[in-house]
């Protein structure tokens, strides 16, 4: 907690670190895991319906050969891609493979300490390589490729090969993939919540994950024609992919906000939960008044846009005339599944990130997201921490 | 537009608001202080709900669509809406008994937070702001026990036809054994179509060693009921010095006052009508689930200001939890030992051949259920009550099945209709806000500006069930 006194503010500049190793939050976060070591397409002795031959064939065959798809069927948004697999599967090299299984004894050991050992670093590299050759055939594919569950990093190297199968964005947390999974093999399952003893580095990790900025215009030759705003925010996605330890931290600094942050909210068509959430970040429980953020009724004073809900087009224009309002170093926040794919809602809305008439402000503006129906608070939060901090990710 | 005097003036509040709040447009004519006429619009976010419901593969997909519409309301739209499609298959008489109990616990659960976090803007629109943050601490925390438990805040996801989905239910991470979820259990009773053969009902199973794990649920509740048990006793103490600061309570008092002929008219529906001593309860009139064993006595006060919509809300609070407490109470008798046999027993009555013959008597005994709907409908139209006009909608021609519940702003209907096999292709839901907006509108008039976030609070509106 911070410590005001007559001369000012004591420890107030630590306490923006959050979670620190002191605060425990008992059972507020709840994701979906996704094990591949334990999915049936993944086993290894069916390497032979999997084969490199197998990959150029039309969509429809791949998915007749797939051992299990049956998640992929049950899903009522469309978000799970089994196809991700064979992907992953052709340009993973043999090396991954053999390291794979005393990886996990390690990390199982070391948890905290994961970083330091050798081996990982070096899967990391590859799996850098992959990707990068992975965008080569799609742009697409790799635009989306941060935006994905990841949520077992300490088994670092193989899941981040599978990354692509559940899409966050999409996800509406209705469970239907886990019930059905838990009669055959138990591959996807919901997340514990949080301990005391729980809080590691590895939790902490999969929180940040959550949060993901998307810049569409920004390739690695541009950088240096850029102005300085945008020059400063960082393009995480090209230089380091999903792994958190190679982050060079210097980079990714901006100072925008040194000292508080303004929130403006909208709703352009939400149920009413994420509204709820919003609201409940002033409790005493959250109390991110604590940490200097606030909820502004102007959009002048606004650096932070919170956008909820399906993107209406009788709330478009209302929306365009509040960004006209807020000044330039701003950031718009999506919260959760609605304004991102539409949701539940995509046969009729598809969300603010896929319409038309955003294409516009995508190039232009810093957006990032934050998945989930309805977002946890602590997401929210978090989200707003690091634009506060400067760091993104 | 309104009649101008000298010295008034009009302003817009538009969709986007101060603070978080949904989006709706309020148009004031007013003279500083006093609020001469208010207009309300809706419909800035529009989702085509129902339109998308019915265009959805799945009974299922069609649950998670209506959960979605208020989420507020998720728990008891739903239940409204499974009430309805057992209605349509004529299985309310076969669903177990603890099923319905465990729906119950968590309808109340829902009712329970929803007041709670009312009572917290109500506090703080009278600028109390200690009590107000503390009542939303314990909601916080009630929200938190269900994300444990069902990992929804919003208890979503739990709601089948025929059913409830324990597969989400966390109850092994209460326990002893924290990582090993060993079995799977499916209570609902699934309904879905093959290609080739008319519609089936059938029921999934698959589970070894139920005996060791049914105890394991029953502490699930357990569990919900200990923690709850002590933010309740927090609550009480809050509400006990609340009652006693005369500034809270006097600036209550008289605010927002109800006319009980013209609410009758505007057919006001839940708190509004309990405030002004119009008793529409749904539990108490016509008792759905399992409500009949349960005694409910009617919570109503004439006065119908916001004081009295307070403590409408405060004595639900207590009598929801007392509910909650019988209701474990019965699940413990009631829980069967081994959930896979009482499952044989219920869909062993639940077969195909079953179903088929009563749609088949159904549309021969139509001509003589349609005339009796009519003197059904004709003796209670004069009335032109909701429930009965609703009702007699629903049975005529034994073609549309109806489901209700009571939510803890009201009444919640559903009519489902158009069997395709898959999905209902003819749905529709009703929420009590259309109503309750009309009243709002009406009474605000001639009220001082200062008492109208009171005004607006005390209702609790939720602008996303208006806009489907």
């Amino acid at each position: 907690m911070a410590i005001w006194t007559f001369d000012g503010l004591k420890f107030g500049i630590k306490s923006v670190k959050f979670p620190k190793e002191n605060d425990f939050y008992d059972g507020f976060y709840s994701y979906i895991k996704f094990d591949a070591d334990k999915c049936l397409n993944s086993i290894r002795n069916d390497e032979d319906t999997l084969d490199k031959n197998n990959v150029f064939n039309a969509n429809n065959d791949k998915l007749s050969k797939l051992k299990c798809s049956k998640c992929r069927e049950v899903c009522p948004t469309s978000a799970i891609d089994l196809l991700c697999y064979y992907k992953a599967k052709d340009i993973n090299n043999k090396d991954i493979d053999s390291n794979k299984y005393n990886n996990n004894e390690t990390n199982k050991d070391n948890s905290g300490n994961k970083y330091n050992n050798n081996k990982d670093i070096n899967i990391n590299k590859d799996i850098d390589s992959i990707k990068y050759n992975n965008d080569d055939d799609n742009n697409i594919d790799y635009i989306n490729g941060n935006d994905n569950i990841t949520v077992n990093i300490s088994n670092a190297g193989i899941n981040n090969a599978n990354i692509n199968i559940i899409d966050i964005k999409k996800c509406i947390y209705c469970g239907l993939c886990v019930s059905e999974c838990l009669n055959i093999s138990k591959a996807i399952s919901f997340g514990n919540y949080i301990d005391k003893d729980n809080v590691g580095s590895d939790i902490i990790n999969n929180l940040k994950f959550n949060a993901i900025i998307e810049n569409f215009n920004k390739g690695k030759n541009n950088i240096d024609k850029e102005n300085e705003e945008n020059k400063n925010n960082k393009d995480k996605k090209n230089d380091s992919g999903n792994n958190f330890s190679n982050v060079n931290k210097n980079r990714g600094k901006f100072n925008f906000f040194k000292k508080s942050l303004f929130v403006k909210h909208i709703d352009t068509g939400s149920c009413g939960a994420c509204e709820l959430e919003i609201v409940a970040l002033n409790n005493p429980y959250y109390n991110m008044h604590r940490l200097g953020i606030f909820i502004t009724p102007s959009p002048r004073f606004a650096d932070v846009i919170l956008l909820t809900g399906v993107f209406t087009d009788k709330m478009s224009d209302i929306f365009y005339n509040v960004l006209d309002n807020t000044p330039k170093p701003r950031f718009i926040l999506l919260a959760g599944a609605c304004p991102l794919s539409g949701g539940i809602w995509s046969e009729y809305n598809l969300g603010f990130l896929n319409n038309k008439k955003n294409s516009d402000i995508l190039k232009s503006e810093n957006i990032i997201l934050v998945p989930g129906c309805p977002p946890n608070p602590f997401m929210i939060l978090n989200a707003l921490l690091f634009i506060k901090a400067g760091v993104l990710i | 537009m309104f009649k101008k005097f000298l010295g008034d003036y009009e302003f817009i509040w538009g969709p986007v608001k101060k603070g978080v709040c949904e989006s709706s447009y309020y148009h004031f004519l007013t003279s500083s202080e006093e609020l001469h006429e208010l207009d309300i619009t809706l419909g800035y976010k529009t989702r085509k709900a129902i339109k998308i419901a019915k265009e959805k593969k799945n009974l299922y997909e069609q649950i998670l669509v209506i959960e979605r519409i208020a989420g507020m309301h998720a728990f008891s739209a739903s239940l409204s809406y499974c009430l309805a499609v057992e209605d349509y298959f004529d299985l309310t008489d076969k669903i177990p008994e603890y099923i319905k109990l465990i729906r119950i616990f968590f309808a109340e659960l829902e009712r329970l937070r929803n007041h709670v976090e009312n009572l917290s803007e109500i506090s703080g629109s009278t600028y109390l702001e200690v009590p107000s943050s503390l009542y939303a601490y314990y909601a916080e925390k009630i929200k938190q026990i269900s994300s444990e438990v069902n990992f929804s805040r919003y208890l979503m996801g739990i709601n089948t036809v025929g059913g409830i989905r324990l597969n989400n239910l966390n109850y092994c991470c209460i326990g002893n054994d924290a990582d090993n979820i060993t079995i799977n259990y499916e209570l609902n009773i699934n309904i879905s179509k093959d290609e080739y053969t008319n519609a089936d009902i059938y029921s999934n199973f698959n589970s070894s060693n139920a005996n060791e794990h049914s105890k394991d649920i029953l502490k699930c509740f357990e569990y919900i009921i200990k923690e709850i048990s002590l933010y309740i006793d927090n609550v009480e103490k809050i509400i006990k010095q609340n009652s006693e600061t005369k500034s809270h309570i006097d600036r209550l008092k008289t605010t927002g006052k109800i006319n009980l002929k013209i609410a009758e008219k505007f057919h006001a529906e839940g708190i509004i009508a309990k405030s002004v001593g119009i008793n529409k309860d749904l539990r108490l009139k016509y008792p759905y689930l399992s409500y009949k064993d349960i005694k409910l006595e009617p919570v109503s006060y004439k006065d119908g200001d916001a004081l009295s919509r307070y403590l409408v809300r405060i004595a639900e609070i207590r009598q929801s939890f007392n509910i909650i407490k019988i209701c474990f109470e019965k699940l413990a008798k009631n829980f069967p030992d081994n959930i896979f046999n009482s499952i044989k027993n219920s869909s062993s009555s639940l077969n195909s051949s079953s179903y088929l013959n009563l749609k088949e008597e159904n549309n021969n005994e139509n001509n003589e259920t349609d005339n009796n709907d009519k003197q059904f409908f004709n003796e209670n139209f004069k009335n032109k009550n909701n429930f009965y006009e609703l009702n007699a909608a629903a049975h005529r021609n034994n073609k549309y099945g109806f489901g209700f519940s009571e939510s803890s702003e009201g009444p919640i209907f559903c009519i489902v209709g158009g069997f395709n096999g898959k999905i209902f292709k003819k749905l529709n839901i009703k929420y009590p806000f259309n109503n309750n907006y009309k009243v709002f509108s009406y009474f605000t008039k001639n009220t001082m500006m200062m008492d109208f976030n009171i005004n607006e609070t005390s209702y609790n509106f939720s602008v996303a069930a208006c806009d489907k």
